[in-house]
């Protein structure tokens, strides 16, 4: 006899993963302008590479597709997200060809396992970046200059990040319309920033330096909202989702002394590994 | 306090502006209890209140005045059991009960005819406890169900009058009917009669699940569970009855409804009447592909089948959707199953681990919410069993 689920609702697989890309339009549209058509009007990019930002995002759609019908599953799912976010975080300098290898490689991967596809992808092209001795998040325009951005500036995402992730004031926007999503971990985002800011403020008091490039870093803020609390690789239960975000806060204040942009991607691949563990750390505690 | 949810309730349901009564039925069906005593047999004719099974304390009476005819297997409140049946001969004969001389509703008069009635639950804690705060609720909890709104509706005055009644015989402080926010007609008809009672008061709640359960609704209503009670308007009906009328309550109230029918109903049916004989006589069913009828509501209920399902005292009612393929997807892991929990289970984990868990309601919640349409409530339903 049919022993389904008889009244649902509203909440689908899918509905907070399009609200997620809904929101994640404002950052490929000022990356598009930053990263494209700012380096063209400064004769940076050719009239072709104008459009890497919509050839990455493109790439990530179409790798989406290809697998979504390899693995019969919707097409709006996680993957899309995790493909779409990977357009937006990778390095300005990014190669396309390695970026596409390398995207195909990581969905290859997680028809497998499941990961932090977005920060593996980040890992991985920064050790080729490391070998190839390109590792930047600066893009052309930006390393051509010498700049000394104010906290507007920050602001409307002139900070170093990703091809389409520097738009600090709408992550926090972001942030504050997912909060209020039941779906969303909020409690990872909100932990992570209260442990990383008051270190941060403590650490600015005691040297007396405020750096805006650790206060409004657009990696970290950008990581923290949308890749750390993705669903199906991190916590789910509160007292796991604050353990995450404490540690997430913490290790990410620890990488302000080595290298916050890209330290960030490995912190949350690393508390990804063990996500299931701080649920379940929890639960032996309740058991006791 | 808890944050209790909306539930989204968006089928295209059309309801019947009156209860329907449905109570010439042919066949009634008796559940057997363990324990109990059989008092009749094969072909012995019964009359209308007639002692059918009895333990030591409860007694269970025909509805009808007919033959016993034999004994079958049925559906009873979700589980296979057996019962008598007996065939109505539409006499309506009813054993003679002891009538009061006079309608003086003292205190130990009211507790010892509510036991006389049945009503032992409510008996023993009128007697032991000092209520200060009597809530009467008038709606359900399960969606679609409408039961104690329709009952409301209806029979306000008789319910009216019994709130007032124990209000004076029992020195109650407080006594309030509760009414969902989104019941205008209700509303609108205790906004006009409520004024002759002036120690009973409206209060209007959200439309909220689970404040169908007298826990939530207290701590809703911020009151405490020591010195308050909670009985629903269709109890209220019944009590009137037996208290004013000496009547014993063959009939039960139940809700026929979904998106399947050309309309859905509040029915007054004989208690022990098999849902077949409902929907044959009284429900028009439109939708001409598979339906799935659901007993007791779509967020509790169990899927039945209506030739073999009998109305008791706990039947809410029957919910008849079209049956549809829902296909569940693997876990993301997204913990809204436990967010969502009232009393804080985690069956994602009762879900890995097959570990038990004693706290759960059984509300199914769980399954509500799960984005993965996992029917989450399945393995929950195990640690009951």
């Amino acid at each position: 006899m049919n022993n389904r689920v008889y009244l649902h609702s509203k909440e689908k697989e899918n509905s907070l993963v399009k609200l997620m890309i809904y929101l994640l339009i404002p950052f490929f549209l000022l990356g598009f302008y930053k990263n494209g058509i700012q380096l063209y009007r400064h004769h940076l990019v050719s009239i072709v590479m104008l459009f890497k930002p919509l050839f990455l995002l493109g790439i990530s759609i179409f790798v989406s597709l290809l697998f979504s019908i390899i693995k019969r599953k919707p097409f709006v799912s996680y993957l899309l997200l995790t493909n779409i976010l990977i357009s937006l975080v990778t390095m300005p300098n990014t190669n396309i060809i390695m970026y596409l290898v390398t995207i195909i490689v990581i969905n290859a991967i997680l028809c497998f396992i499941n990961f932090n596809a977005i920060a593996l992808f980040m890992i991985i092209l920064f050790i080729f970046s490391i070998f190839l001795k390109d590792y930047t998040f600066l893009n052309a325009f930006e390393k051509s200059v010498e700049h000394d951005y104010s906290f507007i500036n920050y602001l409307f995402g002139q900070g170093s990040g990703g091809i389409g992730n520097s738009f600090f004031l709408f992550s926090i926007i972001s942030l504050l319309v997912l909060c209020f999503r039941f779906s969303y971990k909020k409690h990872i985002p909100l932990t992570a920033f209260s442990i990383y800011y008051i270190l941060l403020i403590i650490y600015s008091f005691i040297t007396g330096n405020i750096d805006l490039d650790l206060y409004m870093n657009n990696n970290l803020v950008f990581g923290v909202i949308f890749i750390a609390p993705l669903t199906m690789i991190s916590p789910y239960t509160k007292g796991g989702c604050y353990i995450y975000g404490t540690l997430l806060g913490l290790l990410s204040f620890i990488t302000i002394f080595i290298d916050i942009n890209i330290g960030i991607y490995f912190i949350i691949f690393l508390l990804s590994l063990f996500y299931k563990l701080f649920d379940k750390m929890l639960y032996l505690n309740n058991k006791r | 306090m808890r944050n209790l949810t909306k539930l989204k309730t968006d089928l295209d349901v059309v309801y019947s502006g009156n209860i329907v009564d449905y109570l010439d039925v042919d066949y009634v069906y008796i559940p057997m209890k363990k324990n109990y005593k059989t008092l009749v047999k094969n072909n012995e004719i019964v009359n209308k209140g007639e002692i059918l099974l009895e333990d030591n304390l409860n007694k269970i009476v025909s509805p009808v005045s007919g033959k016993v005819i034999g004994m079958t297997t049925l559906n009873i409140d979700g589980n296979l059991g057996n019962a008598i049946v007996i065939e109505n001969s539409f006499k309506e004969e009813e054993k003679k009960s002891r009538k009061y001389k006079d309608n003086k509703f003292d205190r130990d008069a009211i507790i010892s005819k509510l036991y006389e009635f049945y009503f032992k639950y409510i008996a023993s804690v009128l007697e032991t406890k000092k209520i200060n705060n009597l809530i009467i609720s008038g709606f359900d909890d399960e969606p679609y169900i409408q039961n104690n709104a329709y009952v409301l509706k209806k029979y306000h005055k008789e319910i009216l009058e019994m709130a007032d009644i124990l209000a004076t015989s029992f020195s109650i402080k407080r006594t309030s009917i509760v009414i969902k926010s989104n019941n205008a007609e209700n509303i609108e008809t205790f906004l006009a009669r409520i004024g002759t009672y002036p120690n009973i008061f409206l209060e209007l709640i959200e439309d909220r699940y689970l404040l169908g359960k007298p826990f939530f609704l207290l701590e809703y209503l911020n009151l405490k569970e020591m010195d308050s009670f909670v009985i629903d308007a269709k109890t209220m009906y019944e009590i009137y009855n037996a208290l004013k009328y000496n009547k014993t309550t063959y009939e039960t109230f139940i809700t026929v409804a979904g998106p399947s029918l050309a309309k859905s109903m509040v029915l007054k049916v004989k208690v022990g009447t098999i849902f077949k004989d409902i929907i044959d006589n009284k429900i028009k069913i439109i939708n001409k592909k598979p339906n799935l009828f659901i007993l007791d509501g779509l967020m509790t209920g169990k899927p039945c089948q209506i030739e073999k399902t009998i109305v008791t005292k706990n039947t809410l009612g029957l919910i008849v959707i079209p049956d549809e393929e829902v296909k569940e997807s693997k876990c993301i892991n997204c913990g809204m199953c436990y967010k969502i929990c009232p009393v804080k289970v985690n069956p994602k984990r009762v879900m890995d681990t097959k570990i038990k868990s004693h706290n759960c309601i059984n509300c199914g919640l769980c399954s509500y919410i799960c984005p993965c349409n996992i029917n989450l409530r399945r393995y929950l339903e195990d640690n009951h069993e």
